[in-house]
């Protein structure tokens, strides 16, 4: 069930109304905990036992490495790998049985469930932090199962860290009117993000990808720049829901998103674009990479950057066209990396620092991530390549595509943006205009969700990154 | 302030080009500007080299605010 789904949504609001009247300190947590397998338990028996099972190896793991504070890599090797095992498992054994030639109803019954590289990323930071010494284990066997299992956010994060999250149940259904308004005002603008913006924009983009040859580059980069905005809308709105759902239970999460377009540079884009992700591979993945290539100076630092995003990008799935996305992004940030010393030298030396200079920068940014989504979007590495021939090679013509609309909601998204990067608080707008706001805002969603179930098309859709 | 710290403080404002940069033991990469993955390791190997000390992996991973990065830097070195 996604979270813009009405269902989700009478969940949240019936959880967050019946939490405070549940004796608060573990009974509250248990219950939390239960709706969470519950919620989970829809997806079939397979994905919780999987869930529990990832719980499960993370509680006794957490245990088994605080017991041998020297040493213990053992240990936790031997923990990391039961906890990728499912993942590895559901996300690569059909590629693998595929790539060895194998009879392929070996894997065929193999299923991903929902959230699970997600929670196993959880997961192994918690056991990693305890191996580290950034926290102590957990001895509560529900705090670790309600560590992973919290409902608003385990389809598909924020990636928490233990120590963020884990402290933050002693608060759990408290009542504070200034979080709940602000999870309310969250989940508003989620589902405009999601509804209105993201599934309005899916069939444009499913329409030009879908058929990679039949059409000319001007709809390949107008579904391309759709795509940008759709897949942003998508889980940015997703994580605003899922943040909003959290706070109306007494939890804050951390963010997922800062204003991505807006960055100036790649490099910077990561550090807004899926942070929860994206902090996880930098803490787990490229700073022990880099330290233990440190002596290769340079040369450490690229292949580092260049293993991490390569890795980001599997983390999206088996197929190359992932592997090809990160090894891209990879690339391109260790260049940007090695060369930034000389590139503020020529920028302050050319007058380029300022605001047009900016400007320019983030247009820039904003294109190359573009480019790189016809690889993460195309159905594979040959439709990509195709639309990338078409984009270099084809004459331009008026686009079939409608753009007048699509473009009202990128417009949308990015004044969005731009208010949230300025700093300005949306508070601080006059009662009657937040109020039309909201009024808007909730008149939007209906159409569109009216709109689609009068066309007969499934008003409720699974966010893409449901199936990362 | 005592050698070490005075000492350290010297390696952090080099690293960070910060020449009126104070150390705080709760002090965490967010509270400077600039510190981040890529010069957090950078800090690190100038630490080693200036101490003539190999941290560990599991120790870099662990550091929570410059105060745990100094004990255990310390920890390291001989005892006068």
């Amino acid at each position: 069930m996604p979270s813009s789904d009405p269902r989700y949504l009478l969940l949240v609001a019936l959880v967050s109304a019946t939490l405070p009247l549940v004796p608060a300190g573990p009974l509250r947590l248990r219950v939390c905990l239960a709706v969470g397998y519950a919620f989970y338990a829809l997806l079939g028996l397979p994905s919780l036992l999987v869930l529990a099972y990832i719980s499960i190896v993370s509680y006794a793991g957490g245990l088994w490495l605080d017991d041998c504070p020297q040493g213990g890599k053992r240990r936790l090797t031997l923990c990391v790998c039961a906890l990728l095992l499912p993942l590895l498992t559901a996300k690569y054994a059909k590629s693998v049985v595929y790539l060895l030639g194998m009879d392929s109803r070996i894997a065929a019954d193999v299923i991903l469930p929902v959230g699970l590289s997600f929670y196993t990323f959880q997961a192994l930071g918690y056991v990693i932090d305890v191996y580290v010494g950034r926290v102590r284990s957990e001895r509560r066997l529900d705090r670790v199962l309600a560590f992973l299992a919290f409902f608003p956010q385990l389809s598909a994060g924020p990636i928490e860290r233990a120590s963020h999250l884990m402290p933050q149940f002693e608060r759990l259904g408290v009542f504070e009117e200034s979080r709940v308004r602000a999870g309310i005002r969250l989940i508003l603008w989620g589902l405009v993000l999601k509804v209105v913006v993201a599934d309005s924009l899916a069939p444009l983009v499913a329409l030009i990808y879908s058929n990679p040859y039949g059409y000319g580059p001007s709809d390949i980069a107008l579904a391309t720049l759709y795509f940008s905005v759709q897949v942003y809308a998508d889980f940015a709105g997703y994580s605003a829901i899922a943040i909003g759902s959290a706070k109306l239970l007494g939890v804050d999460l951390v963010p997922n998103f800062a204003q991505p377009y807006l960055s100036e540079s790649l490099t910077e884009f990561w550090r807004r674009w899926h942070m929860s992700l994206s902090g996880w591979f930098r803490d787990y993945v490229f700073t022990p990479l880099h330290f233990a290539w440190r002596s290769w100076g340079a040369a450490g630092v690229v292949a580092a950057l260049v293993t991490t995003f390569t890795l980001i990008g599997m983390w999206h799935g088996s197929t190359w066209q992932y592997a090809l996305f990160g090894l891209w992004h990879g690339a391109l940030i260790a260049l940007g990396t090695v060369t930034a010393k000389t590139r503020a030298h020529w920028r302050r030396r050319l007058g380029l620092g300022g605001r047009i200079g900016g400007a320019a920068r983030i247009v820039l940014t904003f294109t190359v991530v573009t480019l790189t989504f016809v690889l993460f979007r195309a159905r594979d590495v040959h439709g990509a390549l195709a639309m990338y021939s078409a984009l270099a090679t084809q004459p331009w013509h008026l686009p079939r595509l409608p753009w007048h609309w699509p473009l009202g909601l990128a417009m949308l998204v990015l004044a969005g943006d731009l208010v949230a990067e300025s700093g300005y608080r949306f508070t601080l707008l006059p009662r009657p205009v937040r109020w039309c706001a909201y009024h808007a805002a909730t008149i939007a969603i209906l159409a569109a969700l009216f709109g689609r179930f009068i066309a007969g098309a499934p008003y409720v859709q699974y966010y893409i990154y449901n199936r990362f | 302030m005592s050698d070490f710290r005075e000492r350290v403080t010297d390696i952090f404002r080099e690293v960070f080009d910060k020449p009126a940069l104070e150390l705080f033991d709760e002090m965490q990469a967010k509270d400077v500007e600039g510190w981040d993955s890529l010069t957090h390791i950078t800090l690190i190997m100038a630490l080693e080299e200036s101490f003539g000390v190999k941290f560990t992996t599991r120790e870099v991973m662990g550091f929570q605010n410059v105060g745990e990065m100094l004990v255990c830097l310390r920890g390291k070195l001989p005892t006068v």
